[in-house]
């Protein structure tokens, strides 16, 4: 085995706020001339791993070894002396000053108090050629490529001498040319015995370039593997998860007839501004009576812009979405209200409740004319949904379970003909996931039409008697749910890989 | 209530700042008097040593009380009013105009004088409103911008157009129906038994209301409101009147209550009291009376310093500043939202 160059020992961050396990007793290392992956879908821990490492967040507990000592890492100034860089997501450059400029920013040599610009130069260039980059050190950042871009970004680490390089989805804004020859570099890089950690999700890049996998999921190592011992299928599995224990659920499948139809999207678009790229591209359906009709995505391709839509907090382009046949195309979210709309966010902090109000007020703001009974109209709610939390308790001091059952709670109370549920049980413990699922399954029983949105794959199958897969705006498949399916033809068609 | 301020972490932050304050007014005392000892007795004991100072000491609680309310009002919808000094300044002088035109209905104008004053400064807080959701302008910016235009524009008509000829004062002309003395010879009248009633009334509306309700909500989290259907727009628009409403209120009751008549710049200083009276009334309604106690406690105490030793009013504005700096300090008050 190959030197260690960095590891962890039982890490731990908690996000106290959010009360989120980001990362949980994670036991890691990292070793030269090896690239180590660490895989997962969002939200796995990933990135905060890497911001521990890069000193941008410190972890509640456990320990880091840099070259076989201990150290404490509290900033990112930390990190880079230690021998650590990092290419983040987002270039960090300055767009008017040339390549040398931006490398040796920070770093920069001085010559009777003056910077040595010509010195400068001559290093940078050198390192470039070094590395046989096709750049020029003169050339100012806007002339630039992304994937030149991204090279400026790897020339500022080995600048700084960085023997640990940690890439956070360098793939993610790269062209599939410009990605084989990031890969070439950090092949190059790694024969000149760096210790490369690359994250992404992306299943055929990790096979393509790792020696070393590690998968996450929801803050927890699931496993390091040798690349040799991984298939796409093994790894896909490894990264959406192991099967959970499935409530039995009566799927009904797609036979639904006009006459059922509840919520109808038609050829729904949305543009952000000044992007020629629509962020949903001609969404159409149909939610039903007594239906549950799951769409399931990984996050970035439409699935916070289609709860936004049906929550009335964005307003679409283009196409037109009504509700019992009556039009309701950009109605904002107290016109939807009045009409009946139920809806669960997926954001339970942001949007699903006010922090600094009370359990009982958080309740109420769906009956505003009633504040006066809304002791009387909580405590069923908390006896029945078993919300840890007196009505006039702060928000905030509920744990993230709690007010997430508070939340459901609320809208399944207010729900008339249909439901919005977005991630209905993140963060949420088994026995409240069961719990939350048999109401779900009892909302459809009773007729009415239900739309789940979930990252996780595991609840769609599980509920849902159509299935929406979303990729890059669009909706690339449908499966009938009634139907036995695989997860992880789904997950591909989730990742893009299949369209 | 009680149970609730106890080892509350704000109200530590609001009795050290009270604390640091009343320390910097020792110190001055000893830096500016000769008779330093004489100046704090009369500073803190003046205004309880006989009826007529702490009647007036009552009395000039009223406008603060008054203005206080009106930022709290904007503050619980996470607005922030900082055009105070204008909208007291101009509903004062409505206030006394629309009294004194209306002085045949006997003591009906003074009632019509105070909603002249409410409504002109509801208006002034209104246009800040409408920049506010039209336009995402700050109302923090624009409300102040206009406060400043508002003063010169008040300015002008007192010493010009509705100027009291048989007066040297540079004021308007003297109303005739005033508000009843409670406690002469002090200046105190029954306007701070509205006052009261007014506070009241509105900590019922702010606590047990609809738009108490709303206003609270959009403060806490403002997409959470959205999300559950409340009008944002609607409440800060309504939230900026009623702020504008009872700063204009505050200038009608000094009118009404002790002056009689706008005096060019009367009331200068009364918004930015009024802003630090509200931050340290623990955003609770009934908190300003305490808080409108206190300053108007200071201020009359400054007074009667003035007038026993050779001390000028500066030290009370000092103080007063310090209070207003260390309110807007989020370390000693705390993540207070």
């Amino acid at each position: 085995m190959a030197d260690t160059a960095i590891s962890v020992e039982h890490l731990s961050k908690w996000y106290k706020t959010e009360s989120i396990m980001a990362n949980d007793d994670l036991t890691l290392s990292f070793h030269r001339g090896e690239i180590t992956c660490i895989a997962g879908e969002n939200g796995a821990g990933k990135s905060t791993l890497m911001k521990i490492l890069f000193g941008m967040t410190t972890p509640t507990s456990g320990k880091i070894f840099v070259d076989g000592k201990e150290v404490q890492i509290p900033h990112p100034l930390v990190a880079q002396s230690l021998g650590i860089g990092m290419v983040h997501q987002k270039f960090k450059l300055f767009n008017d000053l040339t390549i040398s400029e931006n490398v040796a920013l920070g770093v920069e040599k001085k010559k009777h108090f003056l910077l040595d610009k010509k010195t400068i130069r001559k290093e940078v260039q050198q390192l470039i050629d070094d590395h046989s980059f096709k750049l020029n050190a003169d050339d100012k950042i806007k002339n630039l490529g992304t994937g030149e871009k991204q090279l400026v970004e790897i020339l500022k680490m080995l600048y700084r001498k960085a023997e640990i390089l940690i890439f956070d989805e360098p793939t993610a804004v790269l062209t599939e040319s410009e990605t084989q020859s990031l890969f070439n570099t950090v092949r190059e890089l790694k024969e000149a015995n760096k210790c490369i950690i690359l994250i992404t999700h992306k299943v055929e890049e990790i096979l393509a370039i790792s020696d070393t996998i590690s998968v996450m999921r929801k803050g927890k190592l699931i496993g390091t593997y040798e690349r040799s011992h991984l298939d796409e299928k093994k790894l896909s599995d490894l990264i959406m998860g192991e099967h959970v224990d499935q409530v039995k659920v009566h799927k009904v499948g797609n036979n639904f007839s006009e006459e059922d139809r509840v919520i109808k999207f038609e050829d729904v678009t949305v543009y952000r501004k000044h992007q020629a790229k629509p962020l949903l591209d001609h969404i159409s359906f149909n939610a039903h009576r007594g239906e549950i009709l799951g769409f399931c995505g990984v996050s970035g391709n439409g699935m916070g812009i289609l709860e936004a839509i049906l929550g009335g907090m964005l307003p679409i382009s283009s196409g037109h979405i009504y509700l019992n046949n009556s039009e309701i195309t950009n109605l904002t979210s107290d016109k939807l209200r009045k009409k009946g709309l139920a809806f669960v966010p997926a954001d339970r902090y942001q949007y699903g409740s006010a922090a600094d109000g009370t359990l009982s007020e958080n309740l109420i703001i769906n009956h505003k004319n009633h504040l006066k009974e809304r002791n009387e109209f909580s405590y069923p709610l908390i006896e029945q949904f078993d919300i840890d939390g007196t009505v006039d308790q702060k928000m905030k001091t509920l744990s993230g379970g709690n007010i997430q059952k508070a939340i459901v709670a609320r809208e399944i109370e207010n729900m008339k003909s249909y439901i919005v549920l977005s991630n209905p049980t993140w963060g949420m413990d088994l026995a409240a996931t069961a719990y939350i699922h048999s109401q779900i399954i009892n909302l459809k029983r009773k007729g009415a039409s239900v739309i789940l949105l979930s990252s996780n794959v595991d609840e769609v199958l599980l509920l849902s008697d159509k299935i929406n897969v979303l990729n890059n705006g669009r909706i690339v498949k449908s499966f009938d749910g009634s139907k036995h399916l695989d997860k992880l033809i789904i997950g591909e068609y989730m990742l893009g890989k299949k369209v | 209530m009680m149970k609730k301020l106890k080892n509350n972490k704000t109200l530590k932050g609001i009795l050290t700042i009270i604390s640091l304050s009343l320390i910097i007014l020792v110190v001055l005392a000893f830096l500016l008097s000769d008779e330093p000892l004489l100046t704090l007795n009369a500073i803190f004991v003046g205004p309880l040593s006989n009826l007529y100072y702490f009647g007036n000491t009552l009395n000039s609680m009223i406008p603060l009380m008054l203005g206080g309310l009106g930022i709290l009002v904007a503050l619980k919808c996470g607005l922030m009013n900082l055009g105070g000094e204008g909208q007291i300044y101009l509903g004062a002088l409505f206030a006394s105009i629309f009294a004194y035109k209306f002085q045949g209905l006997g003591y009906i104008s003074i009632v019509i004088g105070l909603i002249a004053g409410f409504l002109i400064s509801s208006l002034i807080a209104g246009i800040s409103g409408i920049f506010k959701v039209k336009y995402n302008t700050s109302e923090m910016i624009t409300s102040y911008l206009i406060s400043v235009v508002v003063t010169s524009i008040t300015n002008y008509l007192i010493s010009s157009p509705y100027k009291d000829p048989k007066t040297n004062l540079v004021a308007t002309s003297k109303i005739k129906y005033m508000l009843h003395d409670i406690l002469l010879p002090s200046q105190l009248t029954t306007g701070i038994i509205y006052a009261v009633i007014i506070i009241i009334v509105l900590n019922r509306i702010l606590n047990h209301t609809r738009f108490g309700y709303e206003n609270r909500m959009v403060g806490y989290n403002k997409e959470f409101a959205r999300y559950g259907g409340i009008s944002i727009n609607k409440t800060y628009m309504l939230s900026m009147l009623l702020s504008g409403g009872l700063h204009g209120l505050a200038g009608g009751f000094a009118i009404v209550g002790t002056y009689g008549t706008a005096i060019k710049s009367f009331s200068s200083g009364m918004g930015w009291n009024a802003i630090a009276i509200a931050l340290i009334a623990l955003n609770n309604p009934l908190g300003v009376i305490p808080a409108a106690f206190f300053f108007a406690w200071i201020n009359q105490g400054t007074l009667i310093a003035m007038q026993t030793t050779n001390i000028t009013s500066d030290i009370a504005l000092i103080v007063q500043s310090c209070i207003l700096f260390l309110t807007t300090s989020v370390v000693l008050l705390g993540d207070n939202k």
